[in-house]
């Protein structure tokens, strides 16, 4: 008789982690595909004056809090390559600059535990992505207007992304999660 | 031992995510290995950019004919039987209708542009970062497109196609920082020559004008064909401030850019660039 089946001290009983049902990897793959699109395509509406935030990586940010680093970094990578697909930068720059993010700031830590702080999270990640792509555009020798980019493009970014995460938390934490299994004997 | 049943969510091997990130710091540095990839997942996104766009496009189109009922509603009562009819046409025909205002204006850009094919593109997408001024479009290398090729609209000029891909091309904006055109003023006292860089916002910085030019707010100022990317002629903007200092060996000028660069949607490519080539 395992401990599981004990009265009173089955829910003492180890548990294994689980990775996310495939629905919920799938759906999320499908939500950065969206945020993506909507980050490229739709923003061509956008007057030239209007926050662009970084839909992908708040996307990939939520779902770290939601399921851990590794599904967060996970969903950074997918993301980031899905942006290199489609932006002019050097192929394999926004997979660095979202994982990087993704990794600093993702999974269950300081930034998980309340509504402001992922909002604050999201934030942090931005700026962070934000920073590793001027610094490798820097030394790839693009021309840039640091002052201008950090002011006109980051800034607003960074304020729309912390406005939008809760959102996507909201929505991404409607997904399956994966269901506890008890292990028997000890860890 | 016993633990909780509390979920235990799985972490990030640190050695896969310094592996990954490492693999994407190499992409990025040595870009050769990355394009074939690129390339690949940039023809499998193109139709779904395609098909945003256009949505988006009809989206809009329907709001502004929205507002535009009650002068609809005044036409209407004079044709109130065809008032069914013309309300199922009006979609297909707001359509139809700016792709001509955009042909005719073409045939008049084409009878005073340099000599060379024109190819019609459709903007796909914008670049994902606030910090880069380039657009995505649907046309590549299949559709004869090269790098450095000239990117016009019938208002002026656009920009260059800086990255080629089977079936789309990346288009740099004249407004960004990274372009640089060779400019004239189009004023009969003066045919002061500078060049223009982009800044990352909505404007361009006409620099190296001579101090003893005569440069006045209004003037319009066109590409001068030297350097051999642009032709000559292609429209670039019209001068809003000049900013002379006496002290300065060269004055500057802010620049509005002809094409309205915030509200692309189709483009033309000149294929012969009709300078001497780099």
């Amino acid at each position: 008789m395992g401990i599981a089946n004990i009265p009173n001290l089955g829910a003492l009983a180890p548990v294994r982690s689980r990775r996310s049902p495939a629905r919920s990897l799938l759906a999320v793959a499908l939500a950065l595909l969206v945020a993506a699109l909507v980050q490229t395509s739709a923003m061509l509406y956008l007057p030239s004056t209007a926050p662009r935030p970084d839909l992908v990586l708040v996307v990939a940010l939520a779902w770290g809090f939601l399921r851990g680093s590794g599904e967060g970094f996970l969903a950074a990578v997918v993301g980031g390559l899905l942006l290199d697909f489609v932006g002019s930068t050097p192929f394999g720059l926004q997979v660095l600059a979202l994982g990087v993010a993704a990794l600093v700031v993702g999974g269950e830590g300081t930034f998980s535990a309340s509504p402001l702080r992922r909002s604050a999270g999201a934030a942090l990640g931005a700026l962070i992505a934000h920073l590793i792509v001027l610094a490798v555009l820097q030394m790839r020798g693009w021309e840039l207007l640091w002052p201008v980019a950090l002011v006109r493009g980051t800034l607003p970014a960074l304020v729309a992304d912390a406005a939008l995460m809760p959102l996507f938390y909201a929505l991404l934490g409607r997904l399956p999660e994966p269901a506890p299994e008890a292990l028997v004997g000890g860890g | 031992m016993i633990r909780g049943r509390a979920m235990a969510r799985r972490p990030v091997p640190l050695w896969l995510a310094v592996a990954v990130l490492a693999l994407a710091a190499v992409l990025v540095l040595v870009p050769g290995p990355g394009r074939q990839l690129e390339a690949a997942g940039s023809r499998l996104l193109a139709p779904l950019q395609l098909a945003v766009s256009q949505v988006i496009g009809q989206v809009l189109g329907g709001v502004e004919l929205i507002q535009r009922a009650g002068q609809l509603r005044e036409q209407n009562r004079i044709y109130r039987e065809e008032v069914d009819r013309l309300q199922a046409e009006m979609v297909r025909l707001r359509e139809l209708e700016l792709e001509n205002y955009d042909l005719r204006n073409l045939l008049g850009l084409r009878q005073q542009a340099p000599p060379g094919e024109m190819i019609a593109v459709r903007v796909l997408a914008r670049d994902p970062l606030p910090f880069v001024q380039a657009v995505t479009v649907d046309g590549g290398a299949d559709q004869g497109l090269r790098e450095d090729l000239p990117v016009l609209t019938w208002r002026g000029l656009v920009g260059r196609i800086v990255e080629v891909q089977p079936t789309t091309a990346r288009v740099l904006l004249v407004t960004d920082a990274n372009s640089s055109v060779s400019g004239r003023v189009q004023n009969p006292e003066s045919r002061a020559t500078g060049i223009l860089r982009g800044r990352n916002d909505d404007w361009l910085l006409m620099q190296y004008i001579g101090q003893q030019e005569v440069v006045q707010t209004g003037d319009l100022v066109i590409t001068s064909g030297l350097g051999g990317v642009f032709p000559e002629g292609m429209p670039l903007g019209k001068i809003v401030q000049v900013r002379r200092r006496a002290q300065d060996l060269f004055q500057e000028a802010l620049v509005e850019p002809a094409a309205r660069l915030g509200h692309l949607e189709r483009l033309y490519v000149l294929t012969s660039n009709g300078g001497e080539g780099r």
